[in-house]
């Protein structure tokens, strides 16, 4: 088995940390047993360097730059696939096979050629990692519009005041492009619940996508900190900023906040890593308002608050980071996964950042770092004050970073977990098998619309409904429960199952679900999930008050749908559907389930229907009565899990209508 | 006998212009005879008048006559250029020489800047001389037939006190249109006399778009403004497009227009129940893209239910799309037909022809610079039509920011009372859906008429009416003209509120030509809806 990864940019020529991210992916899975052969395929930095004639680059063993995509807006590729299997990449790949294509970037990549590694290698499953929001923002992929302000979008009109009216009309169908590209893919990865949450927002199903932290460097071994002992207050703190240098990063802002403070704190310096002099000029830096006004900035606090030390490697970070007290960051941005947090952590450093996107995340405030208001200068000046005034509170923030264990130390872990659950799915599965609703009995969908209720363990039934034009809630809609959670919720009267939620680590299927930790019956809270990660997974404070009221609100919901439950089990029309997705349904146990509706009240001959999939000597579609309401239906393939939206509409369709008798 | 010049026939008419007073008195009566010719421009009459003239040798006396009279330019019009295609010997001989001499002396300059024939027999004129006056165009066709046409409408002040042409003051431009046809080809033209030199352009062989371009372009040339196009058109204007539009509307020649078709994509286990037909012009690729994207999310079109037929109405992009559309369009989940026309015919023209092709009797008729929204769109619209099999159905159109790009038209008019022009009033253009208020909780509406951005039909229906009017070249105001026609003969318009599409708008038709062409096509698209539709000029007069 292989994986061919492929990102935006190659880090022998791009230093940014998707494509590090990326490339450590690969560097960790070509070593390892059962991925050797993996491959690394990226966008050229400039096409220039393909000798002429060119599409495809070698870049030694298994590894290719491809012509850079010049279309920034609908993603086309610039390789040409209509050679058939001569052509230049076809042929680069021609030896492998993989079984996962891990996708890191469209951009500079284009979609269509991403299209093609499907068409031809269609055993593949294809796993794509979401580093920014370039899916929904088209401008530059930060939700950061064009005049500094965080975009709330995204919206057209947004887009089109970042863009230009003229690329209007290619918007909406980019945005049908990235959609269907996203409709493909078999399984997200986000390295950060905010950005996942954002995601969710706009669309991808939460089925699909995991939050699994990029991958740390192979030797996580930091150099030696250094010692905050000997602080004494109003000695000296060197701040750190590690980064590139452009607008949206926040080093003026950080400036700024110095420049508040050094009157009051002569000891306190920032070094500026990643800072060459070109960009202080504003005739060299692509910005040059923003050169300007930092040239100034550094040149008034002089060289004794503020160092410039040069651009650097990835592999010289260690050892610049043992110099700094702190790390500092001011992204302007929803910055998803900082890689520069990361290695800070790794190196003990504690971080000082804005409370803002991934950032808020990453960093736990007063744990291992502190968190300001973004762009609020006097806010960073304080905390940086307190940090050179309290020396001891930054003994504190590293000892905590010493003692937990890094973010991502599991991350190829984690990764390989969602490879091998991906390959080992089923490779001829259903496909999306539709039928048109015009031409199904309306009094039926009618029927259905009012009276279906789901009960139990498929996600397959919520995609029905979705299918069927049924947008209501419902109880077991929201969560998610095997035969026995069932019959003991129904048993137990389905008040208090819902009391001891806790985040659910596995990443394929926990995407944003939380477990009750006494019934083992799961809930899609996604907002409850990141709140109980970051309150360390407890819901209750050591006196036992709650931590979060976020709790209390998916209480209400549950609650809310309950009493919508119970109307339904009383309503002698309503049909109950269980599908038996694990297999694990047995007569006795379709019994058991009877017999509990029918003491919370659900009328005799009520229909309660229970799909399975049928045997080999099973009578495909059929559906058997076996009295008082209670019928057994086989199908000919319930959706698994990971794909519960190939649903096989129109056999459930025929079942549903043989229950009901149309 | 003189030597006759033209196909004169015998003398009919006897003068005596003899000097004595019953001479005179029967000079008198010609010369009335004579000015009854001119003023009824009866050249048949006038040729026998001047032969007459001539056998009489009354040349001085006329000539006195001529000298007594205030205005001549009718008869400088009208009579000199008889006159000048004389043989000059004869005239001379019978002293008319001084006639054409002092009829000429009062000509003025004139210069053709295009003489183009349409079709045979329709002619298109355009050029400039120094006043403002109608213009007298006087001609003599090869055949020796002789033939008059005024411009009285069509005479404008340039706004350059010398034309390009090299005239002095030559600062007022004329443009008209003239129809000949029972002549065969032009000998001679005279213009108040004046006889002008000309080179005819033959755009007879040229597409019915290209020749409503040019036809505008004289126009435009000529400096009109357009707010007077609508009182123009009567002047021959509606009169030639519709006789060059003619041809197109036979559809047993429909099928001769196809170039190409060629089948993509999956293949039919059964027969598609939807035609999805979408023509293309200009811009294909991102469309194309964008409609790909769109359709492989939509469980409709992953059933062999829909096949999407795009129609190539633009030569010059077929070999890049056909190349294109060959590579990714070849696992395509839905069947994809694309046909290629021989000659760009138009938005109208291309969709009859699509329409005409396609295999399913329901049919959806798309712009290119439309987009879902969200699956599920067609399955509404196709509903909608099962409940109304004989109705007009267009879906709810979007912009890209939600708000209401069309939902339904009511049909609104400007211009002057005299010469209304029609215009499409898009209803809640540009507002929130929530302005719908009650149409929100209905499956579909009836509008007043519909927009042709996405049309939902029965085919049979569709070629019954015979498709969208020809005449209408590249588009805009075909819809309004079909969906009046539509409400007539078949049935009821309606909005199916509940399937929704993002409308791109004027993304490809304005890919044609400049906006100030664009302009003076949409003008004149406007002008013909009017002057070929009765249910469009009974509303033109109520509102009046």
């Amino acid at each position: 088995m292989s994986i061919l990864y492929v990102a935006h940019g190659h880090p022998d020529f791009n230093k940014g940390g998707a494509e590090i991210s990326a490339y450590r992916l690969f560097e960790a899975f070509r070593e390892t047993l059962n991925w050797k052969g993996s491959a690394f395929l990226a966008a050229c930095p400039d096409n220039k360097m393909l000798k002429p004639g060119c599409q495809v680059m070698g870049l030694g063993e298994n590894q290719w730059l491809v012509k850079r995509s010049s279309d920034p807006l609908l993603h086309d590729t610039d390789v040409n696939l209509n050679l058939g299997q001569h052509g230049f990449l076809r042929q680069a790949l021609s030896d492998l096979d993989p079984k996962v294509i891990h996708i890191h970037h469209y951009v500079h990549i284009g979609l269509d050629l991403l299209y093609a590694l499907k068409r031809w290698f269609p055993d593949a499953k294809v796993v794509l990692t979401l580093h920014e929001y370039w899916g929904m923002c088209p401008y530059e992929g930060r939700l950061l519009k064009a005049n500094g302000q965080l975009c709330l979008g995204p919206d057209a009109d947004s887009c089109v005041s970042c863009l230009g009216e003229d690329v209007r009309s290619k918007l909406a169908i980019r945005r049908l492009r990235i959609q269907q590209y996203f409709s493909t893919i078999d399984h997200f990865i986000s390295p950060s619940f905010f950005l996942k949450k954002r995601y969710l927002e706009w669309g991808i199903d939460p089925h699909r996508i995991s939050v699994v932290e990029n991958m740390l460097p192979p030797s996580a071994e930091p150099f030696f900190p250094k010692d905050s002992d000997k602080k004494e207050p109003d000695q000296t703190l060197t701040i750190g900023y590690f980064g590139q240098i452009n607008p949206w990063k926040g080093l003026i802002l950080i400036l700024e906040a110095l420049a508040m403070i050094t009157n009051r704190c002569p000891g306190l310096c920032l070094e500026i890593h990643g800072c060459s002099l070109s960009d202080l000029e504003s005739k060299t830096s692509p910005h040059p308002l923003f050169a300007s006004k930092l040239r100034r900035l550094v040149q008034s606090l002089g060289p004794d608050h503020v160092r410039l030390c040069g651009r650097y490697e990835t592999n010289e970070l260690s050892s610049r980071m043992a110099n700094v007290d702190v790390v500092v960051m001011a992204s302007r941005w929803y910055e998803n996964a900082p890689m520069v947090i990361q290695e800070a952590l790794m190196n003990q450093r504690p971080v000082v950042a804005p409370r803002l996107g991934g950032m808020q995340e990453k960093v736990k405030d007063g744990f291992s770092g502190l968190l300001f208001q973004p762009e609020k200068t006097d806010h960073l000046a304080t905390l940086l004050e307190q940090l050179y005034r309290e020396p001891q509170k930054l003994k504190i923030l590293q000892a905590n970073i010493q003692n937990k264990p890094l973010q991502g130390s599991n991350s190829f872990q984690q990764h390989q977990s969602i490879y091998r659950k991906l390959v080992a799915q089923s490779h001829d599965l259903p496909s999306v098998l539709t039928t048109n609703l015009s031409l199904v009995n309306p009094k039926l969908l009618d029927d259905l619309a009012v009276n279906f209720e789901p009960l139990g363990a498929n996600c397959e039934l919520g995609f029905l409904m979705g299918n069927l034009g049924i947008h209501r809630s419902s109880l077991f809609r929201w969560l998610f429960t095997p035969l026995a959670g069932l019959e003991l919720v129904l048993e137990d009267g389905l008040e208090n199952f819902f009391s001891d939620p806790v985040p659910v680590t596995d990443p394929v299927m926990a995407s944003d679900m939380v477990v009750d930790r006494r019934t083992g019956i799961f809930f899609h809270a996604a907002e409850l999930r990141t709140e109980l990660e970051d309150l360390d997974k407890n819901l209750l404070t050591q006196n036992g008050s709650l931590k979060t009221s976020t709790f209390l609100d998916q209480k209400a919901k549950y609650l809310y749908l309950v009493e919508k439950f119970r109307a339904s089990v009383v309503n002698p029309l309503t049909m109950h559907v269980f599908s038996d997705f694990h297999k694990e349904l047995t007569d006795d146990s379709m019994h058991r389930i009877h017999d509990l509706l029918r003491r919370m009240g659900k009328p005799p001959g009520s229909k309660l229907l229970f799909v399975r999939s049928a045997t080999s000597n099973e009578a495909i579609n059929s559906v058997q009565s076996i009295g008082d309401g209670l019928q057994i239906a086989t199908i000919k393939q319930l959706a698994p899990g990971e794909y519960a939206n190939r649903i096989d509409l129109p056999s459930w369709l025929s079942i549903l209508g043989q229950s009901r008798g149309m | 006998m003189p030597k006759r010049q033209g196909p004169i026939e015998p003398a009919h008419v006897c003068l005596d212009l003899s000097t004595s007073p019953s001479a005179m008195s029967v000079m008198s009566q010609a010369l009335q005879q004579l000015d009854q010719a001119i003023n009824d421009a009866d050249f048949s009459a006038l040729q026998q008048l001047i032969v007459e003239l001539i056998l009489q040798k009354q040349g001085h006396a006329f000539s006195m006559e001529l000298a007594k009279r205030g205005d001549l330019s009718i008869v400088v019009a009208r009579l000199l250029p008889l006159l000048q295609r004389w043989n000059q010997e004869q005239l001379a001989t019978a002293g008319l020489n001084r006639v054409v001499a002092q009829l000429e002396q009062l000509t003025v300059p004139v210069a053709i800047s295009n003489l183009a024939r349409f079709a045979p027999g329709w002619y298109g004129i355009q050029g400039c001389r120094p006043s403002p006056g109608i213009v007298e165009i006087v001609i003599l066709s090869t055949d020796g037939q002789w033939r008059i046409f005024s411009i009285r409408k069509s005479v404008y002040r340039h706004d350059v006190t010398r034309h390009p042409e090299g005239h002095l003051s030559c600062n007022y431009s004329f443009v008209g249109v003239f129809n000949v046809p029972d002549v065969s080809a032009l000998q001679s033209v005279w213009i108040n006399g004046s006889r002008a030199t000309f080179n005819i352009e033959n755009l007879s062989d040229s597409l019915y778009l290209d020749k409503i371009d040019d036809l505008l372009h004289l126009y435009r040339q000529a400096r009109v403004p357009i707010d007077q196009l609508p009182e123009l058109m009567s002047e021959g204007l509606y009169d030639l497009a519709y006789a060059l539009q003619k041809p197109l509307k036979a559809k047993s020649r429909w099928g001769d227009q196809l170039r190409n078709e060629e089948s993509l994509g999956a293949k039919n286990s059964g027969l598609p129940k939807i035609s999805l037909v979408i023509p293309l012009f200009r811009r294909w690729h991102d469309f194309m893209q964008g409609h790909h994207a769109a359709f492989c999310m939509d469980p409709a079109f992953n059933c062999g239910f829909v096949e999407v037929v795009y129609v190539i109405d633009d030569p010059s992009i077929e070999e890049d799309v056909l190349n294109w559309a060959r590579t990714y369009f070849h696992h395509s989940p839905y069947p994809i037909r694309i046909v290629s026309l021989r000659h760009n015919l138009g938005f109208g023209m291309a969709s009859n022809i699509g329409v005409f092709s396609a295999s399913t009797e329901r049919i959806i008729l798309m712009n290119s610079d439309v987009m879902p929204s969200q699956p599920g769109w067609l399955d509404q619209l196709d509903q909608t039509c099962s409940h109304h099999p004989s109705a007009l159905v267009s879906p709810l159109l979007l912009y890209d920011n939600d708000l209401i790009q069309h939902a339904g038209m009511e049909l609104g008019f400007s211009g002057n009372s005299s010469y209304p022009v029609p215009c499409n009033l898009h209803l809640l253009k540009g507002l929130s859906l929530t302005q719908l208020g009650s149409h929100l909780e209905m499956n579909e509406w009836h509008v007043p008429f519909l927009s042709g951005a996405v049309l939902a039909f029965s085919r049979e229906l569709f070629l019954a009416i015979g498709g969208f009017e020809p005449i209408f070249g590249r588009g805009d105001f075909e819809d309004l003209d079909l969906s009046a026609r539509w409400k007539q003969i078949n049935g009821p318009l309606l909005i199916c509120g509940k399937s929704l599409l993002c409308h791109l708008e004027r993304q490809s038709i304005n890919q044609s030509s400049s906006s100030e062409s664009r302009r003076w096509q949409e003008r004149f698209n406007a002008c013909l809806a009017l002057h070929i539709n009765p249910d469009i000029q009974a509303l033109a007069e109520a509102n009046i």
